[in-house]
């Protein structure tokens, strides 16, 4: 699927704070516009209503609603969002669980700039 | 899996997160044997409570000049202890987290549990062995401490 590159709205969802900072900070992507961070899923279907952006950089490992649950939920109130899962649990089943559920992609930390451009553009057709 | 093997894990996905992060040294030694109750405690840390295959708490404790450092490696400037505290739940996260390649879905892991300073007493599992895995990063020594008991599921 390619996306327009005139603005991809993206939205940062980790419950660390210097990560959330990390990944705006490593973004290459010129068509993209950070349009907010939160730390929980929770947070982030708030966030994500209010929003809408066309992709979403997840995190599993989170307090109140966790990734996995984040994904169906971010999904179900607008399907055509993608989302690019980074995460620490490196275990191909919860891949596999994240893409059955919806998402698009899947890094692992600790990840470099290079591996989140790469993924990044990746997720978004370019 | 045996403990041994379960340990070089620990210290394999130690080692490999440190060099990933910069290029400064690190040296991950050798795991040693500590009592329930003389846990390794240091400035900062963070404590990622297992379940399902294993039970117990993975934690890494590290001194406040070595999380400074650490928040400069990712360039941040702001050297507070809210900061201090959220790079040391993410690494224990992430260094928790990263044995699941080997181990698989079955060893969950909690979010992480951030403390400063040093708690009046830490919760080691008393029924299982507890090795402490000394990391000499930079100028700055941390250990990670894996607390565990396998549970037959």
């Amino acid at each position: 699927m390619t996306m327009n590159k005139a603005m991809v709205k993206l939205m940062i969802v980790d419950d660390s704070t210097i990560v959330q900072r990390r990944i705006e900070r490593d973004l290459q992507l010129p068509y993209v516009k950070v349009v907010g961070s939160a730390s929980d899923g929770v947070e982030a279907v708030q966030l994500f209503q209010q929003t809408l952006p066309d992709a979403v950089t997840l995190d599993l490992t989170m307090p109140n609603m966790d990734g996995l649950a984040t994904v169906s939920a971010l999904l179900a109130i607008q399907p055509k969002t993608r989302i690019l899962v980074i995460s620490a649990l490196a275990d191909k089943a919860t891949a596999i669980e994240a893409i059955r559920r919806g998402a698009n992609g899947f890094i692992y930390k600790p990840f470099t700039e290079t591996e989140l451009n790469a993924a990044l553009r990746e997720l978004l057709g370019d | 899996m045996m403990k041994e093997n379960l340990l070089k894990l620990f210290v394999d996905n130690t080692t490999h997160y440190f060099k990933h992060l910069s290029r400064e040294s690190v040296e991950v030694q050798v795991p040693y044997l500590i009592a329930h109750h003389e846990p390794v405690i240091f400035d900062y840390t963070g404590i990622i409570g297992v379940s399902g295959a294993y039970r117990g708490y993975v934690y890494l404790t590290a001194p406040s000049k070595m999380m400074r450092f650490l928040l400069q490696t990712q360039g941040e400037q702001d050297y507070s202890e809210p900061h201090c505290l959220d790079v040391i739940g993410e690494i224990a996260n992430v260094l928790a987290g990263n044995v699941r390649r080997e181990l698989g879905a079955e060893f969950m892991i909690s979010v992480p549990l951030r403390i400063a300073g040093q708690p009046d007493k830490l919760l080691l599992t008393d029924k299982s062995w507890s090795f402490a895995i000394p990391i000499r990063y930079s100028l700055f020594i941390a250990a990670l401490v894996v607390s565990l008991e396998e549970h037959v599921m």
